[in-house]
């Protein structure tokens, strides 16, 4: 049996009576919040002193600062988006296996390139790198998931920044997920390299002027909140956190209607300071579903998209239009589909091994073998045959 | 020049085959239509499509949820998207050393062997190359739309040359279609009733 359901029972009736509470504790926080954004709506130099007074003391401070925009800012998106050229660009990966008959990495990307109104039938790209040898073992201190995550991240710009150079304004670069690199720059030599690639990529679309963006979808961070926790006392009994729990998301929720997007915040975090002048990240807050069904995302943006009103209002019209074209479950299109050509599933992983085999024993190197680890738990899958 | 292949073979066994090919063909067949498969040998198989379906998948389900669809989204689903349009042929007959046979056919092609239209002179060799021998491998065969499938064939051989001959022809393959139906009565009814439609 897989799981004690005896003991499950219990705790799960547990966590039912907690959920009540929880959200009674819950609402209370969310409306707190939400007055501390009224309250300081148009209080923006008061909170900036306020970061940097924080971040004087806590160099790792995650949160929003404000710029010129009220906290409580909607802008409407002005549909339909205007033309343009949207490049899109999404990596999956195989880590390597010690456990496997061979070692090996890969980095699959998905380039999509579509321009909205045209007609014209979009493109698709894949990109494929195997890692082997000492791509694998550079004598870093990073783990090789992390290396391969890493490679993933910085190609996946790179490939943007080669297919820009081929078409001409206005011109959008979307990915999945953060601009900022995640947990980057570490004190790794390799990651600093990689890192440095990374942000000469981002110099490259700058000056080319592309609308470059990061797509989060259903954000879970609490950046707008930690900012209002600034200037709201904590308990002195507990220390607890203020609006611990409450996310950016649900803050915004009953705020921004179908296509609006939140007041344009600059991204205040450990690296952040390494995402120099105009790479420096940005982001906003937009409601890409429909009147029936909302659908949030976190946009980061670099200073040289923010500081363009043209350029966001562009991006914004585009991202709702194409979140709206995926149906019921509004996620921009451009992205759902370099994702799909990127995806690297289980079957292609056993293919690539096939081939890697293949080849070593072609050349008169002996078969490979699963570690006994990786044998023995494959027989995981034990069922009860005829009676 | 050189016939342009359709599609190419996605599985098959002695009785039949599934075809797939891009979606944006101008060119598909349609039901009813004679299809050939050359074979590496020398020898070609002949064969009847009698079903064409196209598949979904989770985008296009998700697609179809959208209050409208641009036309670029719609060119990159049936162009770029692995979604490719099915066709199921029967085997009615085989080529080999110039001599046709409407029997079961020896062997079945193999994946992605490519798959070409007959044209006229090709259907016109075949039907008058046996003794409709064909005509019980889709009668006795409960999975095909037989009554459809007979019609659709008949249509397409009157097409070819309307004439005399053509007519004598049809009036040859009714009277074999009725003796080989003459033991099932529902069957020989839905086939004549199908064949009565043709104008």
């Amino acid at each position: 049996m897989p799981v004690n359901y005896i003991t499950l029972t219990s705790q799960v009736t547990t966590l039912g009576e907690n959920a009540k509470t929880r959200q009674a504790e819950f609402t209370r926080k969310l409306a707190q919040c939400r007055e501390a954004l009224v309250a300081n709506d148009q209080e923006l130099i008061a909170l900036q002193r306020r970061v940097e007074e924080a971040v004087a003391q806590n160099k790792g401070l995650r949160c929003a600062v404000p710029l010129q925009e009220p906290l409580s800012t909607r802008v409407s998106a002005s549909l339909p988006a205007p033309a343009c050229t949207i490049l899109s660009a999404d990596g999956s990966q195989i880590n390597p296996d010690p456990h496997d008959e061979v070692l090996f990495g890969l980095v699959n990307l998905g380039l999509f390139r579509i321009q909205p109104g045209s007609g014209e039938v979009p493109r698709e790209e894949i990109i494929t790198d195997l890692l082997y040898d000492e791509q694998l073992h550079p004598g870093s201190g990073l783990s090789t998931d992390d290396l391969v995550a890493l490679l993933r991240d910085v190609r996946e710009r790179q490939a943007l920044v080669r297919a820009a150079a081929n078409e001409t304004q206005p011109l959008i670069t979307l990915t999945d997920g953060q601009l900022e690199l995640f947990h980057q720059p570490s004190e790794d030599p390799l990651a600093k390299e990689l890192f440095e690639d990374y942000l000469d990529s981002l110099n490259e679309l700058a000056l080319a002027g592309v609308i470059t963006a990061g797509y989060v979808s259903r954000p879970r961070a609490n950046l707008v909140v930690n900012l209002l926790e600034l200037i709201t006392p904590r308990d002195d009994k507990s220390g607890e956190h203020p609006f611990a729990g409450i996310t950016d998301m649900t803050l915004y929720e009953e705020l921004l209607s179908s296509g609006e997007r939140s007041a344009i915040f600059r991204l205040q975090s450990s690296s952040s300071a390494r995402y120099e002048g105009r790479k420096a990240l940005h982001f906003f807050y937009l409601n890409v579903g429909t009147p029936e069904r909302a659908a949030f995302a976190r946009v980061e943006i670099p200073l040289w998209v923010a500081e363009n009103p043209g350029a966001v209002a562009m991006l914004q019209s585009v991202l709702v239009e194409q979140a709206r074209h995926s149906g019921s479950y509004p996620y921009p299109y451009p992205l759902l589909r370099a994702h799909e050509i990127a995806v690297v599933q289980m079957p292609d992983r056993q293919q690539v091994m096939i081939m890697i085999e293949n080849e070593l024993l072609r050349r008169g190197f002996p078969p490979g073998r699963k570690s006994e680890k990786l044998f023995n738990k494959g027989y995981g899958d034990r069922k009860r045959q005829g009676t | 020049m050189n016939p342009i292949a359709i599609g190419r073979l996605l599985r098959s066994n002695t009785m039949g085959c599934v075809i797939g090919c891009k979606l944006t063909q101008s060119d598909t067949p349609s039901f009813g239509d004679m299809l050939r498969i050359p074979l590496t040998d020398g020898s070609q198989l002949y064969g009847l499509v009698y079903d064409i379906h196209i598949d979904d998948d989770g985008l296009v389900r998700q697609l179809i949820t959208a209050p409208d669809v641009p036309a670029e989204i719609i060119e990159d689903n049936r162009r770029n998207r692995n979604v490719p349009l099915e066709m199921s042929v029967v085997f009615i007959g085989w080529q080999a050393n110039g001599s046709i046979s409407q029997t079961r056919v020896p062997r079945p092609p193999l994946t992605l062997d490519e798959i070409f239209p007959c044209g006229d002179d090709e259907m016109l060799q075949f039907i008058n190359s046996g003794k409709f021998g064909y005509l019980r491998t889709i009668l006795r065969n409960q999975e095909l739309p037989a009554a459809d499938l007979v019609t659709a064939h008949l249509r397409q051989v009157l097409k070819l040359r309307p004439s005399a001959s053509s007519d004598a022809w049809a009036q040859r393959a009714l009277t074999e279609i009725i003796a080989l139906l003459k033991d099932d009565y529902p069957q020989l009814m839905d086939v004549l009733g199908a064949v009565s439609e043709i104008a």
